[in-house]
């Protein structure tokens, strides 16, 4: 088996989350973004309508990140990226639980159907009214080792993520990437020429 | 930092149930008529009740109150933890099983639509103990408990019973928010090598079954190393 050959992380939430900046924050190229001016109010001028692309290398294996558009009509979408994936990252902005049910929704719809290792994250824990992890994880009924708070701008935190997404991939089975890597096989060779300036 | 919201985004009887292993206060403003309202609440049992100040004391009126409570959608809550001996002590009313109380169709679907789960949802079976049911409600599960045994969706239980998908949805969302059933996670479906480990990802030990590193230890040093040199 080509052990370069690259594996995926999706990074999904709803609108306003943070995963674009989440993708950013990771990305070692630029991220390949695909935001247009809201058709609809969602709270923010421009939101991504198919879907970010970013790339990590880690030790000489390409990641490559997806995330995908927060709004309903795109849902569709999620189900197709999570297919073959390292992990799924739910970002979820704690300072705006109207968003929960609809994530909620997404990830349970997700997680029933196929078996992807995922963990939820709180973003924008850096404001002082915020939902804390723990309390999040209550109501998606989910272990607290399972959520995380995140603060999508530091690339620290996101980085702190993607580790504690990677633990729960390795208690869950060690070998799980090496069985991926024969499943998922996009564009490794163009990805690799594009370079950060 | 408190648990806050709207009722416009969680039903009365979500709020309860996220909050059934909590001890504390419920305060909501502006909530229908109401000026303010106090739930002093012990794992989802309501213990005391202060409506715009007076605190109520007769259990029949504080249920009817949390039924009308239960159709009302707009309305500001925020909930804070206190210990059980700062908690008014009047009551002792199982929040969850009477928000649960049965309803029209129409009125739940209305109540419950924006939370309800997809219908391609899969849901299994999360508890032996049954708590209280209305009557409505424990004929369903009486049907449905021996196909959700093995995860289940909506649509399919719909069709298998012959039972209307809207019945069976908000069925479903009300099983749920007692506790009986929960969504399925596929993961654990395939597969279950390593599960208590998963619960504790931090005290994880390298698996010592092959010379070679695996690639997602691989990747964890790799992150780590990037980690410690930003």
């Amino acid at each position: 088996m080509n052990e370069s050959k690259p594996l995926k992380v999706v990074i999904s939430g709803p609108v306003g989350a943070g995963k674009t900046t989440f993708v950013q924050s990771l990305s070692e190229i630029p991220v390949v973004n695909t935001d247009e001016t809201a058709s609809e109010d969602i709270g923010k001028a421009t939101t991504t309508v198919a879907l970010d692309f970013g790339m990590l290398t880690l030790d000489g294996i390409p990641i490559h990140l997806f995330g995908t558009p927060g709004q309903d009509r795109f849902d569709f979408m999620w189900e197709i990226l999570c297919e073959g994936a390292l992990g799924l990252m739910l970002l979820v902005a704690g300072d705006r639980p109207q968003d929960f049910p609809h994530a909620r929704r997404i990830l349970e719809f997700i997680t029933s159907r196929i078996a992807v290792p995922f963990l939820l994250g709180v973003t924008r824990q850096d404001l002082p009214r915020v939902w804390e992890p723990e309390d999040v994880a209550e109501y998606f009924d989910l272990a607290p080792e399972q959520v995380i708070g995140i603060n999508a701008t530091s690339s620290t935190s996101s980085l702190l993520a993607t580790v504690r997404l990677l633990e729960l991939v390795e208690a869950y089975d060690p070998f799980y990437a090496e069985n991926l890597q024969g499943h998922y096989d996009f564009g490794g060779t163009v990805i690799k020429s594009v370079k950060k300036t | 930092m408190a648990v806050f919201g709207n009722l416009t985004e969680f039903p009365l009887v979500e709020v309860i149930g996220m909050l059934e292993r909590r001890c504390g206060i419920l305060r909501f403003s502006n909530l229908g008529s109401y000026r303010s309202l106090e739930f002093h609440m012990n794992n989802a049992q309501l213990q005391g009740l202060l409506v715009n100040g007076n605190v109520i004391r007769d259990g029949m009126q504080a249920k009817n109150l949390l039924l009308e409570l239960a159709n009302i959608r707009d309305g500001q809550f925020e909930f804070q933890r206190a210990p059980v001996n700062a908690l008014i002590n009047d009551l002792a009313i199982g929040m969850t099983q009477t928000l649960l109380q049965r309803a029209t169709l129409d009125d739940e679907w209305h109540n419950f639509r924006e939370s309800l789960p997809d219908p391609e949802t899969r849901f299994t079976l999360a508890t032996q103990e049954l708590v209280w049911l209305d009557d409505d409600l424990q004929s369903f599960w009486f049907q449905a408990e021996p196909l959700l045994e093995y995860g289940i969706n909506c649509n399919d239980l719909a069709q298998r019973l012959q039972l209307e998908p809207r019945m069976v949805l908000v069925s479903l969302y009300k099983l749920r928010a007692a506790g009986i059933i929960r969504p399925v996670r596929r993961m654990q479906e395939v597969s279950n090598p390593r599960l208590d480990i998963a619960a504790k990802p931090a005290i994880v030990q390298p698996v010592p079954t092959q010379h070679k590193p695996t690639l997602v230890s691989r990747l964890l040093g790799a992150l780590r190393l990037i980690g410690k040199t930003s």
